[in-house]
């Protein structure tokens, strides 16, 4: 059967229709005003270079008496694990009854691309440590990691196991070498020691082309033209603007740490091979020994679920749980399903332990 | 803070390039194909649209500009795909009318639109229009990127065009260099040879992604088969554009998941490196020779000045693990303080106690054992406690 149906004044009519459309979302464009992000009341507490180590005020009268510090990745901007009200995943967690502390890693220039993994995780992440094991006179706290930053968690958790109560990890990439890793494949053959030599610290724009180019013609084309629908409300703009904002808000990457990042964990596939070295240390994922929540995205198209799970085989807990989300690597946060399901979740598993 | 547009003339100027458009359109819908004339290809629609756009944008706040340029661009992609598949649903309509081999028709008509797409230049220029997405190419970006905070006015590369480069041969670029600048045309002859092997790689990238996008083009054309069988049907515009999404992101798939690419992909970012590390290079000589800072010199600076900082911060972890101890050591030595002897009262005393007198306490000689062995009781229980 003859499968188009369409004359072309239907066609005329149709693209008119868009055209309206586009006319009506640009109209809208310019009266939004500025994209506010945040939902949460916070204090900053702790300052270092260009770190500020951010404390969330609880919505309970007695949260959990050992607070969750959430290491963010290097990679874009923290504000996402608290991007609106009714889309935050922190927010959710201070209903479910914690207290959360947040890393924010700032904006990195030329004075810090001598920045290593060691100074990351041994250094900052350590003093963070610290200083909330200060506050609320603990030997542990509690140790949540995004993306890039559950990499870090994870070694951080086997460098110093003594100060971490329980781990939750979220789309935290393990497995590098996963088939349907495409970052992984982008950067498999990039001469990474020329890369940082030449450029120093790696622009965040080229980091942002990077992620787009995994699927081109849905981020870059498809995306806008259902935005056009959307644009005729207001809130929807807002709300879609907020993410666009924070997706192209990347921070550069510091010189070193993305040299070390990428040739360990991205080209030697280091925690799943057991060579990672943080400074002098090598990290020992049987050291891992705490209890361990591994949330991952099933439709995660920058960490395939495969490269999160593999987590469970490496390392030395006997207390071991992984929660699968229905969605994708932003849905995970964002969501409005998400909201119902991951701050729940990691309270419940929280409070039993 | 960012001006907002308010005047009521860009909506003037939006009701222009509608009407504009609106007679492009149905110029288009009743005319004969206009794709194929001598290569030339008409986009009134993305003409109309280029047009107004060209009008509103330097009117629009700097904010959103690029923003709404993004939007503005999706919406000429979709208006030259529309025009494209105007065309292409003509062609079809008019043979299904005569036959009812309408599969063998639409294979003719990709077969058409693939030819145009590879044979002319305003197909090439159309494909990548339409083809947005490779108008972000990481490469690019990479490029521009560059540009932008190279230290040299514009852009090293600009100066490296294929056209012109592969006019030098490897011949001429073989030529050792002479006299007293000999050096520098040594280093221009490998920025060249360098400039030369990555717009080759270059070119060898954009020809893939050429490869995929006609691939989709086929992909696209067995979907419209197979969905046909099902008796599935293209009710809007929409529809066919969704479809061609689909077959370009999996044909993309296809490529980037192989060995190939990924080696491509590497070789291209290498080459890129080593014609912008060797400019570098080029350009902290000039500053060197001028006595000003070269990036050489920053990165030794900020290199030691890291080295410092990591050494600082490890002497301050260091003193607070020390203060901490001496603190402990302090409160321990305190608490391992001899207890106050009390001497042995005599019946007299006891007497006067009973009585009510006051006593003066007299000190009792410890021995240093003693005394050593009551400190570290004390310590191990404190310790302990802590």
């Amino acid at each position: 059967m003859f499968p188009f149906h369409l004359r072309p004044d239907q066609i005329v009519d149709e693209v008119n229709e868009f055209n309206n459309q586009l006319y009506h979302g640009i109209n809208t464009m310019t009266e939004i005003g500025d994209i506010d992000v945040g939902a949460s009341e916070k204090e900053p507490v702790y300052h270092e270079d260009k770190l500020v180590l951010y404390h969330f005020k609880p919505l309970v009268k007695n949260p959990n008496p050992v607070p969750i510090m959430i290491v963010y990745a290097l990679v874009n901007r923290p504000y996402m694990a608290d991007l609106q009200d009714g889309r935050s995943m922190i927010q959710g967690l201070l209903h479910a009854g914690q207290d959360i502390y947040l890393i924010d890693w700032g904006y990195p220039d030329a004075a810090d691309r001598y920045l290593t993994l060691d100074d990351y995780i041994n250094g900052y992440i350590d003093r963070c440590v610290d200083e909330v094991c200060r506050r609320h006179n603990l030997k542990k706290i509690n140790l949540l990691g995004i993306c890039q930053g559950g990499s870090f968690s994870i070694c951080y958790s086997a460098l110093h196991p003594d100060k971490i109560k329980n781990l939750i990890t979220t789309v935290t990439p393990v497995n590098f070498h996963t088939k349907d890793d495409l970052l992984s494949r982008m950067v498999r053959h990039i001469d990474i020691d020329l890369v940082v030599e030449t450029l120093g610290n790696v622009p965040g724009e080229l980091l942002n082309a990077t992620y787009l180019s995994l699927k081109p013609f849905r981020l870059i084309g498809q995306k806008y033209i259902d935005l056009i629908k959307l644009l005729e409300d207001k809130e929807q703009a807002r709300n879609f603007m907020r993410m666009e904002k924070w997706i192209f808000d990347s921070p550069d990457q510091v010189g070193e740490a993305f040299r070390q990042f990428i040739k360990q964990f991205y080209q030697q596939n280091g925690l799943v091979n057991g060579s990672v070295r943080i400074g002098n240390q090598k990290v020992d994922l049987k050291k891992v020994t705490m209890p361990v929540l591994n949330i991952f995205a099933k439709a995660d198209h920058l960490v395939p679920p495969e490269s999160s799970r593999a987590l469970g085989n490496l390392i030395g807990t006997k207390d071991y749980t992984e929660l699968e989300f229905p969605g994708g690597h932003i849905g995970i946060y964002v969501s409005g399903k998400a909201q119902k399901m991951i701050p729940p979740s990691v309270g419940e598993w929280l409070n039993k332990r | 803070m960012s001006k907002k547009y308010t005047s009521s003339s860009w909506t003037d100027d939006w009701m222009k390039a509608q009407r504009d458009y609106l007679d492009a359109m149905s110029a288009l819908a009743y005319s004969p194909t206009r794709m194929a004339n001598n290569g030339k290809v008409d986009n009134p629609m993305s003409d109309a649209m280029d047009f107004w756009w060209k009008n509103v944008s330097p009117r629009i706040s700097e904010e959103n500009r690029e923003f709404i340029d993004k939007l503005a661009e999706q919406g000429r992609i979709f208006y030259a795909l529309s025009e494209h598949f105007i065309n292409l649903l003509k062609g079809i309509n008019t043979i299904s009318e005569s036959s009812e081999n309408w599969e063998e028709a639409l294979t003719r008509q990709f077969d058409e639109l693939k030819n145009f797409f590879i044979t002319t230049d305003n197909g090439q220029k159309a494909m990548h229009g339409m083809l947005s997405a490779w108008n972000l190419l990481p490469m690019d970006t990479l490029q521009r990127t560059f540009s932008s905070g190279s230290i040299m006015p514009g852009d090293i590369l600009e100066d490296l065009k294929p056209e012109t480069l592969e006019e030098v041969t490897d011949k001429f670029l073989s030529i050792p260099g002479v006299g007293y600048s000999r050096e520098l045309q040594e280093q221009v002859q490998i920025g060249i040879k360098l400039g030369n092997n990555y717009q080759k790689t270059l070119r060898e990238y954009t020809n893939s992604m050429h490869r995929v996008s006609i691939r989709a083009l086929d992909r696209m054309r067995d979907k419209i088969i197979a969905m046909a069988a099902d008796g599935k049907e293209f009710n809007s515009m929409r529809e066919i554009y969704d479809l061609w999404v689909d077959c370009n992101e999996e044909a993309y798939a296809d490529y980037v998941f192989t060995d190939e690419f990924s080696e491509l992909y590497g070789k291209l970012t290498n080459s890129l490196m080593e014609v912008k590390q060797h400019g570098r290079n080029m350009v902290d000589e000039v500053l060197g020779g001028m006595n000003m800072p070269t990036r050489r010199g920053m990165n030794s600076v900020h290199k030691r000045q890291q080295e410092l900082r990591r050494e600082y911060k490890e002497v301050l972890k260091k003193m607070a693990g020390l203060e901490e101890k001496i603190e402990i050591f302090e409160k321990n030595k305190i608490k391992a303080e001899p207890p106050q002897p009390v001497a042995k009262k005599s019946g007299a005393e006891k007497g006067k106690k009973a009585s009510g007198g006051n006593k003066k306490p007299t000190r009792k000689k410890v021995s240093k054992s003693s005394a050593r062995k009551k400190t570290s009781r004390n310590t191990d229980k404190i310790v302990i406690k802590l």
